[in-house]
Parts: C-alpha cells; sequence; structure tokens
C-alpha cells in the first residue's frame, strides 16, 4: 500500500514524458490525480488505528541509493549553474554534495540504518493533504494549462514536463512526511526544491530564468544547512528524529537543531529568506497553489513540528518563534500595498507561515494544536484562492485586484469561490480563525508578550487587506450582467471541491482535532491535552457558521417580498442616469471609477521588505551565536 | 394597512439646497442650526443627504443648470417629503427673474408644499415654515404598503 | 441565562438608545443650545421604519441585517459570559458586514465611507485585542464570567491597558477626532459616509446596532472596574457613564484628524501602552 503511494506518482510522472499528444496527457493525469487522491484517503482509513514503525528490507542499500540520486540532483543543479554563469549556486551545491559525500562514508558505521519508515498521525494528516489537496490541485491544472497556452501563445508548450514535476513532487512529498530517516528527508527535500526550481523556470523567460534562480539558491543554501546539521548530528550518532527528539542537548546537536530549524525556514519562506517566493509567483497558478501554498512551504513547517520537542522555550525555539512574529506581521503590511491579486497572495502566505512557526515555536501542546490547525485550513483555503485567482485572470486579462470589481459580471460562481477562499482566511467563524484563536491563547500561555502584541497587530492587518480585497468583490454585484463564461469540467470538479472543504472541515473542526490532532499530540507529550477549543465555543462557532448560511435563506423571502423601490445612486445630484456617471462642470459626462487604498506611504514593499529582511537575519545570527553562547558559558 | 406618519413630526431631517441665490436666506437657513434657535429642539438634522431627509429646503430660483439636480435630489428622498422654498427667489425667482438662465421659483420644477417669503427669510419664519411643513407631512399618508 | 439574554435583547437597545439620546442633550447644553428630547434616538428610528425604503440594489439590506444580527450575538456572548475573545471576532465580523456593506452600494460616498470605517477597525482592533490578552493574563480564563470572582478589578493590574483601550473607545463609538467614516455632526465633506445610501429599515438597523456598539463597549469598560464586591459592582455601573461623558466632552473638544494621523495615533497609543503594562506585569 505505502509503495503504491509513493510508487504512482513516480510512475505517472515517467509516464507523462513517454506521452506527448495533449490529450493523453490530460487523461493519464486525471486518473492518475483521482487514483492519488482515493490512494491517500484509503491508505489513511486503512492505516488510521496503527502507528506504522517500518523496516525496510532494502534499506541497507537505502543510503547508496540516496547518495547516487542526491549526486544526479545536484549534478543537474550544477550544470543549470554553469549554463547561467551562477558561481553562488555551483559553490553552494557542490559544497553540499562533498559534505553529503562525506557523512557517508564517514560516518556510515557510527549510524545504523533502521525504523526507515514512520507514520503517524501526523504523518496521516500530512499525506491527506498532500493527496487530496494536490490531486485536486492537478486536476485542475489540466483544463488551465490549456487555457494557458492558449493565453501565452508565445511560450513553448512543455506540458509532459509540466506534470512530470508536478507528480514527482506529490512522490518527494508523500516521502517527507512518511520517513524517519534524516538523509531520505534530505533526499526529497531537493527534489521538491529542483521541482519548485523548474516549475517556476517554466515560461523560460529571463524574469522567470532570474526567479528561478534566487529560488533554487535560497533553497541549496537550506539543503546545505540541513547538510551541516546532519553531519553535526551524525558525529552524535544520529540520523533518524526518534533518536534525535530522545538525544541530550549537548553543543552539537543543538546547533544541529538550530541548523535544521534554519533549514526549515527557507523551505518555508521566512525573513531573511522570504524573496524567493514573492518571485515563485511568475511559475503557472496551479503550481503556485501546490508548491508555494499548500504543500511545500509546508514541508519547512513539518520538519519544525518533528523537532518541537527541541524547541520550545531554550534558544533555538525563542528564535524560531520571534522570526515567525516578525514575517506574520511585515508580510501583512507588505500585503496590503500590492494591487496584484497573486502577490496579495504570497504575502498573506509568508505571513500565515509566519503565524504557524511561531507557533511551532513555542513548542507547548496548544502551540502545536493551533500550528497543526493552521496547516490544515491554510492548505485548503489557500489553494482553493490560487485556483480562483488562476481562472479569474484568464476570464479577466488581468490579475489587478482593482479589475474585480467587474468579475461578478463574467462569472458569479468564481466570484462566490472568491469570497469563500477569503473567508476561510481571516473571518470568525471560518477555519483560519478557529486556529489563531487557539494560537492567541498559546502565545499568552508561553509569556512571551513581544509576539502577543505582535499577533495583535498582524491579525488586524490581515483582516484590513482581505476585507478590502472582499468589498472589491462585491462593490458591483447588483450589476449582473449575462454570463460570458461557463466553467469547464475540471475545474468546477476541483473549485468546487476545494470551496466545500473549506466549509465542511470548518464544520467539522472538533473531529479533525479529535482524530488526528489530539492522538498525535498526546502521543509526544506525557501529560494529558484538553483541546483547546471548548466544546461549548466550538457549537458557538459552529452556529455562526449555519447562521451565516441559515440568515439568507430567511431573508431572502421576507425581502422578496417587501420588494423595495430602487433609486439611482446619490452623485450630488449630477447622476446621468446610469449609475455609472456623473455631469462635470460644462456638462461633461465623467465616468465614476472607484479604487482601493493602498497605503504605499505606509505599507510600501519595498521599504519594509528590506527592514525586515535585515531584522529578520539579525535574529538568526544573534540566536546563532546565543546557541553556541549558551553551551560555552 | 397605511400608516400614519405620527413619528415624523418629532424627528424631520433636513436637506437643505441652494439655487440661484445671493446666499442670504442660506445663512438663515443655517442659523437656525445656532445656539439662539436651535432647530434640533424638534429633533432637526442637517442630513446634506436627499436619503435621509424628509424635507427639503430649497433657498434661490432655478436656473438651467440646477434644474435637473433640483429633480434628482427630489426624486432620491423616500416618501413620504415635503419642500420648502425659502425666501422670494425660491418663490418667483426675485429678482433673478428676468435673468437669462434663470426659469423663475422652484415650484416651476417640483411641487413646493410651503413658501417662505421674506428676502432675506428671517430664522422665525423658517423654523415656522417647517413645522407648517411637518403638519403637511404628518397628514401625509406613508405610499409603503404591508403585505 | 435566559434573564442575560433577555436582558441582551431587550435591555441593551434600550440602555443604548437612552445614552445616544443623553449624548445629543449634553453635546447641546455644552454648545449652549436646547438639544432634542431624551427620546429622540427612538423618535428617529421609529420614523425611519416608517418611511419609505429605497435602496440602491437587493444586496445591501442583506448586509445591513447581518451586521445587525452579529452585533447583537456578540452582545448576547458577552452577557452570557461567554469567551471574551469570541465575543470580539462576532463582534469584528460584524464590523465586516458592516464594511461590506458600504462597498456593495459602489457609490463615491459609501464606498470613501466604507474604505474609511476600515480603517476605523485597523485603529482599533489590535487595542481590543489586547485589552483581551491582558485580561486572560491577569485573571487566567478568557470567560468573562470570571470578572465577578476576582478580589482586585481589573483595572488595579492594568491601568495602562485600559487607557489604551479608552483611548480607542472614541473611535469605536463614533466620536470626533475619529469619526472619519460617518457622523452625526455636520461634517459634509462625504455627506453620511457609508450610510449615504441607506434609507428607512436599513438606516434604522444601522442606528440600532450602533447602540448595540455603544453598550458593547462600554461593557469593555466594565470589565475592567468590576470584582466580586457588591459595591465595585455598582460603582463600575457610574464609572461607565463618567467615560461616556468623557467621550462626549471630548467629542465636542476635538477636530476631526486625518486617516494617517488617526493610524498613527491610535497605533502608538496601543503599542506603548500594551508594551509598558506588560513589562510592569511582568515584573510584579
Amino acid at each position: 500500500m505505502l509503495g503504491l503511494l509513493l510508487g504512482l506518482p513516480v510512475l505517472a510522472a515517467l509516464f507523462m514524458l513517454l506521452f506527448k499528444k495533449q490529450r493523453q496527457i490530460a487523461i493519464l493525469t486525471r486518473a492518475c490525480a483521482s487514483l492519488v487522491i482515493a490512494l491517500s484517503i484509503t491508505f489513511c482509513v486503512l492505516n488510521y488505528n496503527k502507528t506504522l514503525i517500518i523496516d525496510l528490507s532494502f534499506q541497507h542499500w537505502l543510503p547508496y541509493a540516496t547518495l547516487l540520486l542526491e549526486v544526479l540532483i545536484s549534478g543537474f543543479i550544477i550544470y543549470k549553474a554553469i549554463v547561467h554563469k551562477s558561481v553562488l549556486l555551483c559553490l553552494l551545491t557542490g559544497l553540499s554534495i562533498l559534505l553529503s559525500i562525506g557523512y557517508e562514508f564517514l560516518y556510515k558505521d557510527k549510524t545504523e540504518v533502521s525504523q526507515t519508515i514512520f507514520i503517524d498521525k501526523l504523518s496521516l494528516l500530512m499525506i491527506l493533504i498532500i493527496g487530496v489537496i494536490g490531486g485536486i490541485i492537478c486536476i485542475y491544472a489540466v483544463e488551465y494549462m490549456k487555457d494557458y497556452h492558449r493565453h501565452n501563445p508565445e511560450i513553448p508548450d512543455r506540458r509532459n514536463i509540466f506534470f512530470t514535476v508536478m507528480f514527482l513532487f506529490l512522490a518527494a512529498m508523500f516521502g517527507i512526511v512518511i520517513t524517519n530517516q534524516l538523509s531520505l528527508l534530505l533526499l526529497c527535500w531537493e527534489i521538491s526544491s529542483l521541482a519548485s526550481f523548474l516549475l517556476i523556470g517554466y515560461t523560460k523567460t529571463p524574469k522567470a530564468v532570474k526567479n528561478s534562480f534566487t529560488a533554487i539558491q535560497t533553497n541549496v543554501f537550506g539543503g546545505l544547512l540541513f547538510t551541516v546539521g546532519l553531519v553535526l548530528l551524525g558525529v552524535n550518532g544520529i540520523a533518524d528524529f526518534r533518536s534525535l527528539v530522545s538525544s541530550n542537548g549537548s553543543l552539537t546537536v543543538s546547533i544541529a537543531v538550530f541548523l535544521l530549524s534554519a533549514a526549515a525556514l527557507t523551505k518555508s519562506a521566512q525573513f531573511p529568506f522570504s524573496g524567493w517566493l514573492l518571485g515563485a509567483m511568475v511559475a503557472p497558478t496551479p503550481s503556485s497553489a501546490l508548491l508555494h501554498s499548500s504543500t511545500m512551504v509546508k514541508a519547512g513547517v513539518y520538519l519544525l513540528l518533528r523537532l518541537s520537542p527541541m524547541l520550545g522555550s531554550n534558544v533555538s525555539g525563542i528564535t524560531v518563534t520571534m522570526i515567525g512574529g516578525v514575517t506574520f506581521l511585515a508580510a501583512a503590511m507588505m500585503a496590503v500595498s500590492q494591487t496584484d491579486s497573486k502577490r496579495v497572495l504570497a504575502h498573506s502566505t509568508i505571513s500565515n507561515l509566519g503565524l504557524i512557526i511561531a507557533c511551532v515555536g513555542i513548542g507547548t501542546p496548544e502551540a502545536i494544536w493551533a500550528a497543526i490547525m493552521l496547516v490544515v485550513f491554510h492548505a485548503i483555503a489557500k489553494s482553493l484562492l490560487f485556483l480562483s485567482v488562476g481562472s479569474t485572470s484568464h476570464q479577466l486579462g488581468s490579475r489587478s485586484i482593482e479589475d474585480m470589481d467587474g468579475l461578478i459580471g463574467i462569472s458569479k460562481q468564481l466570484t462566490i469561490f472568491l469570497i469563500i477562499g477569503i473567508a476561510g482566511m481571516f473571518i470568525a467563524p471560518f477555519g483560519m480563525l478557529i486556529a489563531k484563536w487557539a494560537a492567541m491563547r498559546a502565545f499568552l500561555d508561553s509569556g512571551n508578550f513581544l509576539i502577543v502584541i505582535i499577533v495583535a497587530f498582524a491579525s488586524t492587518i490581515t483582516m484590513f487587506f482581505w476585507t478590502k480585497w472582499l468589498g472589491k468583490l462585491i462593490a458591483n454585484a447588483h450589476r449582473i450582467k449575462p454570463t460570458s463564461y461557463v466553467m469547464r469540467g475540471d475545474e468546477k470538479v476541483s473549485l468546487y471541491s476545494l470551496a466545500a472543504l473549506v466549509i465542511i472541515i470548518c464544520l467539522l473542526h472538533p473531529l479533525v482535532s479529535s482524530s488526528f490532532i489530539e492522538p498525535y499530540i498526546n502521543s509526544t507529550t506525557t501529560d494529558s491535552f484538553p483541546p483547546p477549543i471548548e466544546p461549548v465555543a466550538s457549537a458557538i462557532i459552529i452556529g455562526m457558521l449555519c447562521l451565516i448560511f441559515i440568515l439568507p435563506l430567511i431573508l431572502y423571502p421576507i425581502y422578496h417580498k417587501f420588494s423595495v423601490k430602487q433609486t439611482s445612486l446619490y452623485l450630488s445630484g449630477e447622476n446621468t442616469g446610469d449609475d455609472e456617471s456623473f455631469y462635470g462642470g460644462m456638462g461633461q459626462v465623467h465616468r465614476v471609477e472607484l479604487r482601493n487604498w493602498y497605503m504605499q506611504g505606509i505599507f510600501g514593499e519595498e521599504f519594509w521588505l528590506r527592514k525586515s529582511v535585515y531584522l529578520g537575519a539579525g535574529i538568526l545570527i544573534a540566536g546563532f551565536f546565543a546557541v553556541i553562547g549558551g553551551h560555552v558559558v | 394597512m397605511v400608516f400614519k406618519m405620527k413619528f415624523i413630526k418629532k424627528s424631520p431631517w433636513i436637506l437643505h439646497y441652494d439655487g440661484s441665490s445671493c446666499n442670504g436666506c442660506d445663512i438663515e437657513v443655517l442659523a437656525c442650526l445656532t445656539p439662539l434657535y436651535d432647530i434640533e429642539r424638534f429633533g432637526a438634522i442637517n442630513t446634506g443627504n436627499p436619503k435621509h431627509a424628509d424635507l427639503l429646503l430649497i433657498t434661490g430660483s432655478v436656473n438651467e443648470q440646477n434644474i435637473s439636480v433640483v429633480k434628482q435630489l427630489y426624486e432620491q428622498m423616500p416618501n413620504p417629503k415635503a419642500v420648502v422654498a425659502i425666501g422670494v427667489c425660491a418663490a418667483t425667482g426675485g429678482i433673478f427673474k428676468d435673468c437669462y438662465n434663470v426659469q423663475g421659483g422652484v415650484g416651476e420644477v417640483i411641487p413646493v408644499d410651503i413658501y417662505v417669503p421674506g428676502c432675506a427669510a428671517r430664522p422665525e419664519a423658517i423654523i415656522e415654515g417647517v413645522v407648517l411643513a411637518l403638519n403637511k407631512l404628518e397628514r401625509r399618508k406613508s405610499p409603503r404598503k404591508d403585505a | 441565562m435566559i434573564l442575560r439574554i433577555a436582558l441582551a435583547l431587550f435591555a441593551v437597545p434600550i440602555a443604548g438608545g437612552l445614552l445616544a439620546g443623553m449624548d445629543r442633550i449634553i453635546t447641546a447644553r455644552m454648545q449652549r443650545r436646547k438639544g432634542p428630547p431624551l427620546l429622540q434616538p427612538f423618535y428617529d428610528v421609529i420614523k425611519l421604519l416608517q418611511k419609505e425604503a429605497t435602496t440602491v440594489n437587493m444586496i445591501t439590506r442583506f448586509f445591513t441585517t447581518f451586521s445587525l444580527c452579529f452585533t447583537i450575538l456578540a452582545v448576547v456572548l458577552l452577557f452570557t459570559g461567554q469567551d471574551l475573545l469570541l465575543c470580539i471576532f462576532a463582534f469584528t465580523l460584524a464590523c465586516v458586514f458592516f464594511v461590506i456593506m458600504g462597498y456593495s452600494g459602489y457609490s463615491p460616498y459609501s464606498f470613501i465611507g466604507a474604505e474609511r470605517e476600515l480603517i476605523q477597525i485597523m485603529c482599533y482592533e489590535p487595542m481590543i485585542l489586547i485589552a483581551a490578552f491582558a485580561f486572560y493574563e491577569v485573571s487566567g480564563s478568557f470567560h468573562v464570567e470570571v470578572v465577578w470572582k476576582l478580589d482586585q478589578p481589573l483595572i488595579t493590574r492594568l491601568p495602562l491597558i485600559f487607557l489604551g483601550l479608552m483611548f480607542i473607545l472614541t473611535i469605536k463609538l463614533r466620536k470626533s477626532p475619529f469619526d472619519l467614516s460617518m457622523s452625526h455632526h455636520g461634517h459634509q465633506e462625504i455627506v453620511k459616509g457609508i450610510t449615504t445610501e441607506l434609507t428607512g429599515v436599513c438606516l434604522a438597523m444601522v442606528e440600532i446596532t450602533h447602540w448595540f456598539e455603544i453598550i458593547f463597549s462600554l461593557a469593555l469598560v466594565y470589565i475592567f472596574f468590576v470584582s466580586s464586591a457588591a459595591y465595585m459592582q455598582v460603582l463600575a455601573v457610574f464609572i461607565c457613564l463618567a467615560v461616556y461623558f468623557l467621550e462626549i466632552v471630548i467629542d465636542n473638544v476635538f477636530a476631526r484628524v486625518k486617516w494617517k494621523n488617526a493610524l498613527k495615533i491610535s497605533w502608538i497609543v496601543t503599542g506603548v501602552a500594551s508594551l509598558a503594562n506588560f513589562v510592569i506585569l511582568g515584573l510584579l
């Protein structure tokens, strides 16, 4: 079963390369993606009651296979770096692969390979997220990429490569969440970096190539940190999570944990490493949805979650928390000043990851609970938003939020999906807020007041930019023109199912908590752990959600019965009658144009980006020296 | 069932529009809001918004440029509503009557309920005009229908 | 429980309306005017309910109703002693619906009003959240009920946070200098701001929502002063009234500020007050 789960995406990826005809690719993608969804669900159902710890029969060969693959990947990256004359990338990759080779040969005897596979409730939940959301996004991509190439005929059609990379990435993600071996995790980690690199550079425009190199440089740097951490752990004879967590806190282990955390921060695009995720938005939207919002960036969070027993109130934990907090605030502020919808999504992704990482850094059971809840809700709502924005940009021919007041005239459905997605990101009865609520409590209990204040401000700013966008979507709602756009099969299926998921998971959040998150947390701590959201509060939240859906049903017939007179807008008495224009001086007709506030002066991106990168780097370096200093003193 | 507008008399919200006037009457209208006359005693508020207003206070005559504006403001006021024309200009066009662009009094464009005389009209007269208009409004059946 | 819900549903709007009426009389007296009768807000609302309702589109009404419903829900949750953060979330949701109502008109005045309203929310929301956090820090629980069992009222531990809260209540109560999005004063540069396009029933609902908002805001003040002692429970009511009076004075003394200043001032006050108070709490 496990082999199938891992093998299917790999096989799909390989087959994809063989096919050239677009129809074959489409059919294969649909079939494989559906299978991935079905498999991941079945896998979770079948193994729900077990904690799988598996020793593979061929695991003695595994280090060699891992090393071989790593050499291949590094070779490919170095080749690309030489072609594009990137010395830095060359050096980073070279250093990292040399360390890996050295590690395998020097410490092979010290570390024994055992318990390669370790699957608990957290892994199962991650498998569900990756499988279901990944599958849905792949299905969506079939239709999207067809449109994409129709709209951009100048871009060479390399769809088979695109889908190959997507499926390969899914396999790598499955690998990350099921393995217990750090070296195997590193391999999957680098495969996902490579996938990200290939997808960002998909269009091969100069900008895309440049951004893809930024991304791979950051990620290879993260990989290097990871490898150094691995080597340091190897000195102590540690090669897997389970022995790491139960190890003592010697200097080298502390430094290694810090380095692994820093590697996680690069993957999760925290300051000072967040630049690459903004650049990554040039990639086709489904890949942004899959890699850069719902799954790959969560790999960093996953690594931190596994390390969380080693974090908490020590230096590494505080560093991670503070970087998360700073990122949460700074990225939210930058999101205010953006008009490009995809860039808003990118900033908000970075910002939310900051919140999640701050939670993980706190490391208490309720903080971990909040972090996992956030991962679940964020993955669903954000992928819905990305996919809707993708379809929207094809329909409007623009990604600007300012143009979205016309969206409802083109497609009611898309507007509603966007509204559900946005609501899912910040409003009360929806998912993110439930999790944020628990997060706030966890921050308070940790006694870190700075982070508490940061969270209060950042949450408010988050509310500001989402509401602003929401307002723009609804602004023109009464002028519904005949629909010129009919949603097609793949798009429809994926968007409807994601929108349904957003709402259903909100309704079922106590179930998600009791069946996955609480058992996981209970397995890691000895103390009994009550869920942070009390049953009464959960009931009120669900009640509010129901109210939102029931109220219109009650109100509609009433308002329908007492219909009121519709009048024209107040435009100082100069309305020309169509509500869209007014008479100016000398009888000239002017159009009414309403624009949102972006507050460049206060929330300008350039200003804050530089500041927060310095701040993040400062915290990270200070943390590094504090880790060393703490042991020396 | 048709409601009788009992409460409109207790809360007359005002929209003040200035046509072609010398601003004398406008100043007197605003004087009604000052501590000396304090028209808020009667619950009146100067809203500046036709959609909130019950009474339209017009000073000055109507000219080519503002006919459509006056009409539109009047149309945008929800029922029941009343119009008070303040000053001679609003009644007949006054000294502007023979100007090339002046149409005449407000009554030429929209139905006027109360004419307040004067050049400029005194605040006491304006307040009385408002009160008389309210009496008219109270009798005026609201067109709002239930069921 | 049922008594409290009934209190929240019926007594709150009456109290809110009376406070609004008092506000108008006191303001008038400060300007050496006589002012309207005490029941004026009720007259206004009943008149609005009786007037013809017109609308610029068919969805605005839904958002006004939503806003009213969730404000009521927030007050009910607060009065039944539920989780304070949950009350604030419900309240914020109501505010978001109100803002969206402003956007939905697509009229320049209500659109700008909605944006300014949103900025006002951004001004006061951090402080309200931090006040709730401080409440938890001192009382050990988010449940509002706990305040009735405290030996010492919260104000003794959280004086600076209370000052910050009072500062932003000026915004929440829609008082000058922060009445940017709509105003009962003569400021008319954006006409009636976010409510410009509303008439009749919808406008009446907005007024009633505001009564609930007044009581919600004053209830936050009440939380800071109440303790298990019976005399404090009575005294706290009078302190709330005194705070409201102070807000009226501020309303009449200050001229409006620009949105940028409103944002900067309120954030600086929030940041300084909360940080200083938390540091003091940590030292004690």
